[in-house]
């Protein structure tokens, strides 16, 4: 591919506005001890030297050595400094983008403690700056910005669907007179959504609603802005960062929500409640909490009950690396299981140590490397089939999508559910 | 003094004042403003990134690579004992004779780790592939630093030769790789900082909530 | 971004195993396709979902919510897991022939 000059600057000229304390110290720390291989999935998959997290994170951080230190000025190749031309571009949208789920495993690994996924994240910042975002994820963040959800769902849509969830759950026995609130002013809990409920799987978002009901909750839904996702985490770019969590930031001050809940998803209560304070530079007025937490809160005050004997089969959780890695939900859903399901088994590694299932940091929305999304997940694959569950729960849309698939290229035979389902079904009323 | 001495004291001079200006531009630049309402504590974090974390029974790079994570400690702990000969020497501080044979051969056999590090990295495609030439001689600098000391302890010649060495050590330092000792506290620190607020770092008791 | 061979027949895909171009389909591609991901023959029902979807898609350009496809084809919510193992998007979507939608699917 060729690049102009000038978008090259655009990615230099990033490069030095991010440069912080915290990243000037990243770029210089990695010894290329070549030990972190063993803790990522590309690269105990395929082997290949390009997979290799201190490879990525030399992809970067030669670019620096070539434009910040002395020594990249006059002996570059010395110490492996490289200038930003075409094939080292090249390279990176290969590897940077379509080589790496940002899962944060190889950090957690790191000899030194180099933050891997953060140097990542910047290279992906630096060619979001030069236009260089993989057209399906880009195309995913557009939808997001243009219409204020990622799947582009028309507003009369995402309330019909509300309203027949709503007459529906009439029909369970106990919730007969359950709500899925609108836009209610002054309530404590703000509920998100992640696009993909309303579209195409619902059923979350009525077993938040029976969780609601049950713990007398006063919550609402927010039909003008309501994703919970934040695909510009992935593509890199900020300022589209900022402007998607400004929007929810500015709906929950509209609504005079006491409490901000995410939806089940990793990046985007990630980017939400730990990246956003920062993107906005602003510290929010609410609480902000991922719906695990929320959830595990309930079940510790008291305000609903559960029965885990509703729930037999033998399940296992898998921790998506955003919420559990880089956001410390790590206790709660195990912690929730525990009340909910009778025969729980963890699978290993797991907790901050889990294995990404694959679809992480973007790969999902990449049909581009859709191929080694699915190769990659055989360590999953693998990890699930030796707990022998027949169910595996995991709060995170994007786990779940990627797990079906999983399900079937290695034909696990198993169920893949939220983990409000699974309260939801062990909900006892009283 | 000797004029080894005097170059000794150059170099050092040199590469001290170049790290600490690196260290406090560093720690001087700018850092987001993160005003996300934290989770975990950081200053058990910071005290666990040093720590508990270091643990090989926490890193795969540690626990799944044995030889090679025991190579490189035991080639670190073999460059600090370097300097600690250095310093003495150096100095003039007297030590008693007797300890110069065992330390010598202790810096031997921490050198023929930094060797086996050296060669692994030489041979294996890997690494090769991972590697500059900086990395050879970050390398070769430290491993022979260690062997010279050995050879001036076990020999018992002049010091002239050590100086000589250690002073082009302290020279590269700043200008390669070799600069990670000026960063490892930091980078640490930072994703104590990263882990901690998160409520990640220090694990929690796994007794549940 | 690559070929697909069912039965003889070559279909460009994209990553994800969606047609390329949208336009080739016909009833004989989606059951070609319905056979490929496992969802097996097609019956009457899935052809009224499938039929809808891609009505729905023609007119619209993008893929109906859920309900909308449920309440076209007369089933309730939980069937269209069951007639299309791979979900409304990756399933029912894909065998009408659509493009990929956005998001987490």
């Amino acid at each position: 591919m060729t690049i102009s000059d000038e978008r090259k600057r655009q990615g230099l000229d990033l490069l030095s506005e991010k440069m912080t304390g915290k990243l000037r110290t990243h770029l210089n720390s990695c010894v290329h001890c070549g030990l972190c291989g063993e803790s990522c999935h590309y690269y105990l998959t395929y082997g290949e030297d390009k997979y290799l997290p201190g490879h990525k994170v030399d992809l970067i951080a030669g670019i620096y050595r070539r434009y910040h230190t002395l020594m990249g000025r006059v002996a570059p190749s010395w110490i492996g400094a490289h200038d930003l031309d075409d094939e080292r571009i090249d390279e990176m949208i290969d590897v940077i983008y379509g080589g790496c789920a940002m899962c944060g495993r190889c950090t957690l690994h790191c000899s030194v403690g180099v933050d891997i996924s953060f140097l990542v994240r910047t290279a992906r910042s630096m060619l979001a700056a030069m236009d260089l975002v993989p057209a399906s994820l880009q195309s995913t963040v557009d939808a997001a910005v243009t219409t204020g959800n990622n799947m582009g769902i028309p507003q009369k849509d995402l309330v019909d669907t509300l309203l027949w969830l709503e007459e529906d759950l009439h029909m369970e026995p106990g919730f007969e007179h359950a709500e899925i609130p609108l836009n209610r002013k002054g309530v404590n809990v703000l509920y998100t959504l992640n696009p993909r409920e309303p579209k195409f799987f619902p059923m979350s978002i009525s077993a938040m609603a029976m969780v609601f009901h049950a713990a007398d909750e006063s919550w609402t839904l927010s039909t003008d802005y309501y994703d919970v996702t934040n695909y510009a985490y992935y593509s890199g770019d900020d300022g589209i960062a900022a402007e998607l969590v400004q929007r929810l930031f500015n709906e929950a001050g509209k609504l005079e929500a006491k409490t901000l809940v995410l939806a089940e998803c990793g990046h985007g209560p990630r980017a939400i409640r730990w990246e956003g304070p920062r993107w906005i530079q602003t510290p929010y007025p609410f609480r902000a909490l991922t719906v695990v937490e929320l959830m595990a809160e309930y079940i510790r005050q008291g305000r609903i009950t559960l029965d885990p004997a509703k729930n037999r089969e033998t399940m296992t959780l898998h921790d998506p690396c955003n919420l559990a890695r880089d956001g410390g939900v790590i206790e709660e859903p195990r912690f929730i299981l525990k009340h909910a399901a009778a025969n729980f088994i963890e699978m290993t590694p797991n907790r901050e140590n889990n294995y990404c299932c694959g679809g992480g940091g973007g790969q999902l929305a990449m049909g581009e490397f859709a191929e080694r999304r699915l190769r990659v997940a055989e360590l999953k694959a693998d990890q699930i089939r030796r707990t022998g569950a027949k169910i595996v729960v995991t709060p995170c849309h994007n786990c779940i999508d990627q797990l079906m698939e999983v399900n079937k290229e290695y034909q696990l035979g198993v169920k893949i559910k939220t983990m409000a389902e699974v309260v939801a079904d062990a909900l006892v009323l009283r | 003094m000797t004029v080894w001495n005097a170059v000794l004291l150059t170099a050092f001079l040199i590469s001290a004042v170049s790290s600490l200006t690196l260290f406090l531009k560093t720690v001087a630049m700018r850092d987001d403003y993160d005003p996300s309402e934290p989770k975990g504590s950081i200053p058990p974090a910071v005290l666990y990134a040093y720590t508990g974390a270091m643990s090989p029974l926490k890193k795969e790079t540690a626990n799944r690579h044995w030889p090679t994570y025991t190579a490189g400690m035991l080639y670190h702990a073999g460059i600090f004992f370097s300097f600690f000969w250095l310093l003495i020497l150096a100095t003039g501080i007297g030590l008693p004779a007797v300890l110069n044979r065992p330390s010598g051969v202790l810096l031997a056999s921490t050198a023929l780790c930094g060797l086996a590090i050296l060669l692994k990295r030489a041979v294996s495609r890997k690494m090769r592939a991972l590697s500059h030439p900086d990395d050879y001689l970050s390398n070769i600098l430290s491993t022979g630093f260690q062997v010279v000391t050995a050879v001036t302890l076990l020999s018992g010649s002049g010091t002239a030769v050590l100086f000589f060495y250690a002073s082009l050590l302290f020279l590269y330092i700043p200008v390669s790789k070799l600069r990670h000792a000026v960063f490892f506290p930091l980078t640490r620190f930072y994703l104590a900082l990263h882990y901690g607020r998160r409520g990640v770092w220090p694990p929690p008791e796994r007794s549940g909530l | 971004m690559g070929t697909i061979i069912i039965d003889e027949r070559e279909f460009e895909v994209d990553g994800d195993g969606f047609l390329q171009d949208p336009h080739i389909w016909d009833k004989e591609v989606a059951q070609l396709l319905a056979s490929h991901d496992g969802t097996g023959e097609l019956n009457d029902v899935h052809w009224k979902v499938i039929n809808f979807i891609r009505e729905y898609w023609l007119e619209n350009d993008m893929a109906p919510m859920v309900r909308a496809l449920c309440q076209a084809a007369g089933i309730r919510l939980r069937e269209v897991y069951e007639l299309f193992p791979m979900g409304p998007a990756k399933g029912a979507c894909k065998i009408a022939g659509l493009p990929k939608p956005d998001g987490c699917v």
